[in-house]
């Protein structure tokens, strides 16, 4: 719809568009013409509005042209909105329209206020030594971060706006001499195709570009840290921002990702590869311990040590649940804490480790439901799973299909359903890129960040898996 | 009709780690016992007699990958002959390799029940395998080649500590004399031995549907020869440990390990060992059901392998069930009546296959 050389008519139009009640509509005076302003207060700073704004246009004399307001008004964004449609969606944006008697068109300054929490370390990323920014909600802080950390003409930032109601930034950031042009092809389209009411969080948008729905696995990254998603970028990756989330996508998803922490970077190199090897083999601790114990235990005597075997016994002595129950029962129990103190208000969490850790598993064991070696156990167990928090999820999930295996089949069952895992992540793919790769396929050349880490000055090549446009990372080493 | 594409195919090193990691475990369970059985003392000769024959078999399909350009050996016979021919020589070979799973199904079954379950042996808890063999025969080649990357590690750590833990008690004078009279036990051994070999057969399946690289045939060549190497040790070091009683140990993994000094002092860690490689040992049985299945769908002309997939396990579940525990009959049977299959389609055929003329008959083949 067209908008007319009359001011009223025009806040007609406007009103019967968006008929909120929060669309503020101010009437001026530019020389001795009849101005309106019109903005939503809540997305504007009024006083920037007035500052910026109003003031140059009430000094204005003169022949009055749509071009001499927008240049009298001191913002690079200003510009002419021809039609009522697009002055909305500008108004919703957070844009401030004006209009003014005798031109048929209004002109839009983008004054959208940002509120949003500081910059800090994001709680699920702390490192002792490095960077401790964390991305916030804001999609502009969040790309300033990331502008800061790689000044090259080279880093690309293509915006889709995604959600019938909510209009949402996201945004695909890649280093276009570096990510391979099909993956970011594919990011973007299937972005686009996403047909959603609204995007709530970076989360939304991994639902849709995922190749596998009924996956156990996660296979998007994410990242709360600037300074891990340039590592990423840098490696080949693609970023996704989306505005209103701290935590940024990154694909293509490998396994191993999840192991590296950016600290094994800015650390010594012998530390940061111990601490890899007890990542991983926590993960597998985490998830085969209670398993492997309920299958000895029901199945496989002869694999327990005798002087361990003879403390089981005395330990379970009384116990009216079989090992898989007993183990099953604690872990449900731990579950539950777990969720609990994620919920429960801060306040209230120091009682509930008391209650929880102390009085419950005491008083479990002292009244005979469980054993103290199940309790030892399931504990071990549930600690080992936080190495790799962005693991928990799927792995938990797995630690119960273990335990349900061991307690029916015992150990050949245990291996069986590895063989099967096997199979099934071997086959996964996202963006063409295999989940399991380093390992399978073996690519010889990324194992130089895997499982161990070789020098930084030996990385001399950026991960095949991604098949990088750039493939060398270091040019010439320092002799 | 064919099993790949240029972005599915296997690698060479999967191919070469199949012949180091997958072919080599599912010799370790039964047979130095059985080959003891037959040839005592001289039981590493008639492994190696096993080997060369197997290697000759190995060195023809090579030359014949050479000869077609690394072509299908489906697409092979399909022009050279007729279609026809080809697809009943695959569905003939899908016998074979149906044929060929039987033993080392019913060995794992009796393993994994008398090794693992002394408390409860039941065959309930093997019959799960067959979810995981049906799941593993939908996947595309190239997916089995990723898993065989990964247990790869599991077979070599495995090994690696039983050899460790068994060489102690070795005593190698027990293998002596090398040459014993009568001799002609080194024919029949080898011979009664032959279901656990003529793993070359597996080059027909792979052929044309791994990426062509240099020194194919010496990378292949060698990962053959390692893989045999380590078994011939392992044999020799059984034999060496028992002696004249190896024949009556017949589960030579946790036999070889339990009599070590560390276990001893500590506790059954060599189950460590015996996991490691009951890994490996799945996809080694699942390799000729896997075999099987697409050896079907190319006969049957498919698309999607969920139909051979579905007959051949079908058929193996049954057969289990049906002859759980009954594994020297069903071998006895196999060796006695079905021996010429395997010396037919292991041996003789992949030799014939060379005489197929070079060159095209209508369209070039297509690696």
């Amino acid at each position: 719809m067209e908008f007319t050389t009359v001011v009223e008519k025009n806040q007609q139009i406007i009103k019967d568009l968006l008929p909120a009640k929060d669309v503020v509509f101010s009437p001026f005076k530019i020389g001795n013409k009849s101005a309106l302003v019109v903005y939503i207060d809540s997305l504007c700073e009024k006083e920037i509005v007035g500052e910026l704004v109003l003031a140059p246009l009430l000094k204005l004399t003169g022949r009055i042209t749509l071009q001499k307001l927008i240049d009298s008004v001191c913002c690079p964004t200003a510009s002419v909105v021809p039609t009522a449609e697009e002055a909305v969606s500008d108004i919703i944006n957070g844009s401030v329209i004006v209009f003014c008697n005798g031109l048929k068109a209004g002109f839009k300054v983008d004054m959208l206020k940002y509120t949003s929490r500081a910059v800090s370390e994001p709680p699920t990323a702390a490192v002792v030594k490095g960077p401790r920014e964390g991305f916030t909600e804001n999609l502009k802080t969040n790309l300033g971060l990331l502008r800061r950390r790689i000044k090259s003409e080279n880093l690309m930032i293509e915006k889709i706006v995604v959600g019938r109601y909510t209009k949402t930034d996201v945004n695909v950031i890649y280093i276009n001499t570096i990510a391979d042009d099909k993956v970011v092809k594919k990011v973007i389209n299937r972005i686009k195709k996403m047909d959603i009411d609204g995007v709530i969080d970076s989360s939304y948008v991994a639902k849709f570009i995922v190749e596998h729905k009924f996956s156990i696995l996660k296979q998007v990254g994410n990242t709360e840290k600037p300074d891990v998603l340039t590592a990423k970028l840098l490696e080949g990756r693609v970023g996704i921002m989306v505005d209103g989330s701290p935590i940024v996508i990154t694909v293509p998803y490998m396994l191993v990702e999840d192991f590296q922490s950016g600290e094994d970077y800015f650390q010594n190199n012998y530390r940061s590869n111990m601490q890899r090897v007890i990542r991983f083999t926590s993960i597998v601790v985490a998830i085969c311990l209670p398993a492997v114990f309920v299958s000895a235990q029901l199945f496989h005597l002869q694999i327990i040590p005798l002087n361990f075997l003879l403390t089981i016994v005395n330990s379970i002595k009384g116990i009216p649940l079989s090992p898989s129950f007993e183990m099953f029962f604690t872990l449900l129990i731990f579950e539950i804490l777990n969720e609990a103190s994620i919920r429960m208000p801060k306040y209230v969490g120091m009682a509930l480790s008391i209650v929880g850790a102390l009085v419950l598993g005491d008083t479990a064991v002292r009244a005979g439901i469980v054993s103290t070696p199940t309790i030892m156990i399931m504990a071990l167990s549930g600690i080992s799973l936080y190495t790799v928090p962005e693991l928990v999820d799927s792995m938990s999930f797995l630690r119960l299909v273990y335990l349900i295996v061991a307690g029916s089949i015992g150990g050949y069952g245990l291996i069986l359903l590895s063989c099967l895992l096997i199979v099934y992540l071997a086959s996964l793919e996202n963006f063409d890129v295999p989940v399991l790769a380093p390992f399978a396929p073996l690519t010889t050349e990324d194992f130089k960040d895997s499982v161990l880490m070789t020098f930084l000055r030996d990385m001399k090549k950026r991960p095949k898996t991604l098949k990088p446009k750039d493939v060398v990372r270091i040019k010439d080493d320092i002799k | 009709m064919t099993l790949s594409n240029e972005r599915n195919k296997l690698k060479l090193r999967q191919v070469c780690f199949i012949f180091i990691a997958l072919t080599p475990v599912t010799k370790i369970s039964l047979l130095p016992s059985v080959a003891a059985s037959f040839l005592e003392e001289q039981l590493w000769l008639g492994l190696l007699i096993n080997f060369v024959l197997d290697f000759i078999v190995l060195f023809a399909i090579l030359l014949l990958l050479k000869k077609h350009d690394n072509a299908p050996i489906f697409d092979v016979v399909e022009q050279k002959l007729s279609p026809t021919c080809a697809k009943i020589l695959f569905f003939l070979y899908s016998i074979f390799f149906f044929l060929k799973a039987i033993i080392p199904l019913l060995e794992q079954q009796d393993y994994v029940q008398n090794t693992l379950y002394e408390v409860t042996p039941t065959v309930l808890v093997f019959l799960p395998f067959f979810a995981v063999s049906f799941y593993s025969c939908l996947k595309e080649l190239k997916i089995f080649g990723r898993c065989v990357d990964i247990s790869i590690w599991f077979t070599l750590l495995g090994l690696g500590l039983v050899l460790f833990l068994a060489l102690p008690i070795c005593r190698i004078e027990r293998l002596m004399p090398i040459i014993q009279k009568p001799t002609y036990k080194l024919i029949k051994g080898p011979f009664s031995t032959i279901i656990w070999f003529s793993d070359s057969v597996y080059m027909l399946i792979f052929a044309g549907h791994f990426l062509n690289q240099k020194q194919r045939a010496l990378k292949i060549s060698l990962s053959y020869l390692s893989g045999a190497v380590l078994i011939i040790v392992l044999a020799i070091i059984f034999y060496g440990a028992f002696g004249p009683i190896a024949k009556t140990r017949f589960w030579a993994i946790p036999e070889l390990t339990i009599f070590s000094i560390a276990i001893a002092n500590a506790t059954r860690f060599d189950y460590i060992a015996i996991f490691l490689l009951l890994f490996s040992q799945v996809f080694a049985i699942i390799l000729p059901i896997f075999s099987s299945v697409k050896c079907l769908q190319l006969a049957l002309n498919l698309k999607r392998s969920i139909i051979p997939a579905s007959i051949i396990n079908g058929l193996l579940f049954l057969f289990v069930i049906v002859f759980s525990n009954r594994l020297f009959k069903v071998f006895g049977v196999i060796v006695n009546v079905f021996g010429w299959i395997f010396i037919c389609f292991g041996y003789v055929v992949p030799i014939l296959l060379l005489l197929l003329p070079r060159g095209t008959k209508n369209a070039p083949l297509k690696a």
